[in-house]
């Protein structure tokens, strides 16, 4: 089936085509939930929800980007307002002294796997990891995440900065990257939890 | 969005290795999904499992009728013989009975005229008396003839009735039903149908009057009826071994009958017995049968043995279900009209109600019950309903949608509140298109609640009743007020799928046919909002609806 008759369709509430562009996108979409929920259920629940999202506006398509691309935002933006209604994103973590570390290529592994990347991000805090999800993965500016999260740009800045080096150092102590020489101790004292 | 900052290598490693990470979901997410972009396709499974509830009500209805004959239709059945010399027999049990001697005056009941055109008792076997009727002249049915001038039986019937009672007690449950309202019974002539009659009232009290059918008609040549002065111009079969006399005779001015039934050593005996029974002149003798003297399947009993049979009947009788008579099942819709109230938790200085225009709907709520009396004029009611619900809203739709907020509270945080964005073409205050949004819900109810007559007597009553219904809202569409009431979203996750309902009515109940008919009104409110209680815009639908029902009492 062409993306042309998916979308087609989806429009018209065929359930064949829904079934089609539910199963050529969920997984990759339950990745992106999974990286911003609890648990899988957790994931499993934005994902579901998105979705409805996506197939009750998928005639406001314009067929102006990809449609990853916009079904991704919407499912994006679910999870974001999932975990608004149990968070407050000015939570923060102390972090006595933390440096924008510049990580090279040379400490990245190539075998690292994305499942490792993923559970190592899925270890930070929630507010850290939505930001760092936002920014980092997902592209947004640091003034559209404040938007999103209702929270100071500065606040997504520091947040970011904080939790990249916290992911630094997962990824580090499990052996998944190199220490970068350049990095400094990182004291953490977690307040937010996931 | 997309920002114009450069991509470290660590935030390149991050987001490749994140786009390659896939996780296949499973099937509930894509069957949760379906069903709420689907919600009409839920109505299948939804109407087979009505099909099945009412297939198992009419099942379990029918089982315990299994019993009711009606006499009426044994009535039908003699009407059905049209052949004067073609009759079908009716063995007449009274188990209960003592055993009494003809001449007691326990066998004479009162009536008030012979409701038969052509009627008679005849005698085909010396251990079963069969009842031979065939009404010709008017439309009294065998059941009022059984219902109100049963006679009784002499002591060869009761001795067999007891047995055949024993015997019906042990196979009702053990020998396949040949026919809803029919057992076969082991042991006894091949060709008897025992049957049970609920609309007679010696079976009502006492349940155990049975009526054995014989199933197959017989053709019989009966003598000429000569009336009880011509009794000497009946001819005797001098062949015959022995009679057996059995006679209705008008007893009384009244008309008032006895069953005479009597074995004699010559027919003109028997005959003049009968007519020193009589009272009237006018009294006649309907028939007198022929002892078949070949007929081997004559039962005796000891004094003693009878004595047993009849205790152990009597002490064995099969147990009046204490619901029988008194359970009924309704069936009944409820057309209505649906009206909406807002209520906007955060403080506001105007009326949400008058922000939005918003007209009434048709609904309905179909539903399936059962009642029961408790007391007198009180019955305790429950069962299974659906409602649909609707409301419509005006509304604009334009041709791009708009990015708007609506406001939810923190379930987790009481009384601090956030903005969930969304996007939405329709709009509240303006647009290109004038729209009606159609609000609506699907729900499953389970109304509980308690019936109270007011006045009225057994035919008409006049009633009041209510509910509480706990609900189960399994679909529906929801249009959502932004925050800053200028738009409409199309929300369903947001839709409550448990609420609680509660209804109140006043009908008209009327007796037609063993049916109860009844009509009124109904007021049903609902208790909590219909949206998640997150949403800051409380919405309650409120119901008025005339109801249409009809009850049947499950006997």
């Amino acid at each position: 089936m062409t993306e042309e008759a998916m979308l087609y369709g989806c429009v018209e509430n065929n359930a064949v085509a829904q079934d089609f562009l539910y199963a050529h996108f969920s997984p990759k979409m339950l990745g992106v939930c999974y990286r911003f929920g609890k648990n899988r259920e957790d994931a499993e629940d934005m994902l579901q929800e998105g979705f409805i999202k996506v197939f009750s506006q998928i005639g406001q398509y314009r067929n102006e980007g990809a449609l990853e691309g916009w079904i991704r935002r919407i499912i994006v933006h679910t999870c974001i307002n999932s975990i608004k209604k149990n968070k407050k994103f000015t939570d923060s973590v102390d972090i006595t002294f933390a440096n924008d570390v510049g990580i090279r290529e040379e400490n990245i592994p190539s075998v690292m796997q994305a499942k490792q990347v993923v559970d190592c991000i899925r270890l930070l805090p929630v507010g850290y990891r939505t930001v760092l999800n936002l920014y980092a993965i997902e592209g947004y500016s640091h003034r559209e995440i404040g938007t999103m999260l209702d929270i100071e740009e500065s606040t997504s800045r520091s947040q970011y900065t904080r939790a990249k080096a916290m992911l630094e150092d997962i990824l580090v102590k499990m052996d998944i990257m190199l220490r970068p020489k350049s990095k400094a101790s990182i004291k953490m004292g977690i307040t937010a939890t996931n | 969005m997309e920002r114009n900052l450069d991509i470290d290598d660590f935030e390149r490693m991050l987001k490749e290795r994140s786009d390659e990470f896939k996780l296949y979901p499973t099937k509930r997410v894509w069957h949760s999904i379906y069903n709420n972009i689907h919600p009409g396709k839920k109505w299948p499974s939804i109407a087979m499992c009505i099909t099945l509830i009412s297939i198992l009500m009419l099942v379990g209805y029918l089982n315990t009728s299994y019993i009711e004959t009606t006499v009426a239709t044994a009535g039908i059945k003699a009407n059905q013989a049209n052949a004067i010399t073609t009759y079908t027999y009716y063995p007449l049990f009274k188990p209960s009975l003592p055993n009494k001697n003809i001449d007691d005056n326990n066998f004479t009941l009162n009536n008030n005229s012979n409701p038969f055109g052509y009627s008679a008792s005849i005698n085909t076997n010396p251990t079963t008396a069969f009842y031979l009727n065939k009404p010709v002249s008017n439309n009294k049915n065998f059941s009022d003839y059984i219902d109100n001038k049963l006679v009784g039986a002499s002591t060869p019937l009761n001795i067999n009735s007891v047995a055949f009672n024993n015997q019906f007690n042990t196979a009702k449950n053990t020998l396949p039903a040949r026919g809803p309202n029919a057992v076969q019974i082991d042991n006894y002539p091949s060709n008897l149908i025992a049957e049970r009659n609920a609309s007679d009232k010696s079976f009502s009290d006492a349940q155990t009057k049975l009526i054995g059918k014989e199933q197959k008609n017989e053709t019989v040549t009966l003598p000429s009826l000569p009336s009880i002065e011509n009794t000497n111009s009946v001819s005797i079969d001098a062949s015959a071994e022995q009679h057996k006399i059995v006679a209705i005779i008008p007893t009384d001015d009244n008309a008032n009958i006895v069953i005479v039934n009597r074995n004699v050593e010559n027919l003109k005996a028997g005959i003049d017995y009968v007519k020193s029974k009589a009272v009237s002149s006018n009294a006649t003798l309907l028939a007198i049968a022929k002892k078949d003297a070949a007929d081997k399947r004559e039962i005796f009993l000891s004094d003693a043995d009878k004595a047993w049979i009849e205790n152990y009947a009597l002490y064995n009788k099969p147990g009046a279900k204490k619901w029988a008579g008194k359970l009924g099942w309704q069936l009944y819709v409820t057309p209505s009209i649906v009206y909406r109230s807002l209520k906007d938790v955060l403080p506001s200085d105007q009326d949400i109600n008058k922000e939005v225009v918003q007209h009434p709907s048709m609904g309905v709520e179909i539903g399936a019950g059962i009642l029961y009396p408790i007391f007198k004029g009180v019955k305790i009611k429950t069962g299974l309903q659906l409602n649909y619900t609707r409301y419509n809203t005006d509304a604009y739709e334009n041709s791009h949608p708009v990015a708007t907020n609506i406001t939810l509270s923190n379930s987790e945080m009481p009384g601090q509140f956030y903005q969930a964005a969304r996007t939405t073409p329709y709009s509240n205050y303006g647009g290109i298109t004038p729209v009606k949004l159609h609000n609506e819900t699907y729900q499953l109810s389970i109304p509980m609640g308690v019936d109270f007559k007011i006045a009225g007597n057994d035919i008409v009553q006049w009633n009041v009743g209510t509910t509480i219904q706990p609900t189960f809202v399994f679909g529906g569409k929801s249009y959502l007020l932004s925050s800053d009431k200028r738009n409409f979203i199309k929300e369903t996750s947001l839709l409550n799928h448990f609420n609680l309902n509660a209804g109140f009515e006043t009908f008209i109940s009327y007796k037609l046919s063993g049916f109860t008919l009844q009509i009124g009104p109904e007021f049903r409110k609902q208790l909590f909002t219909t949206n998640s209680k997150t949403y800051t815009v409380q919405e309650k639908l409120t119901t008025y609806g005339i109801k249409f029902g009809i009850t049947k009492i499950i006997k």
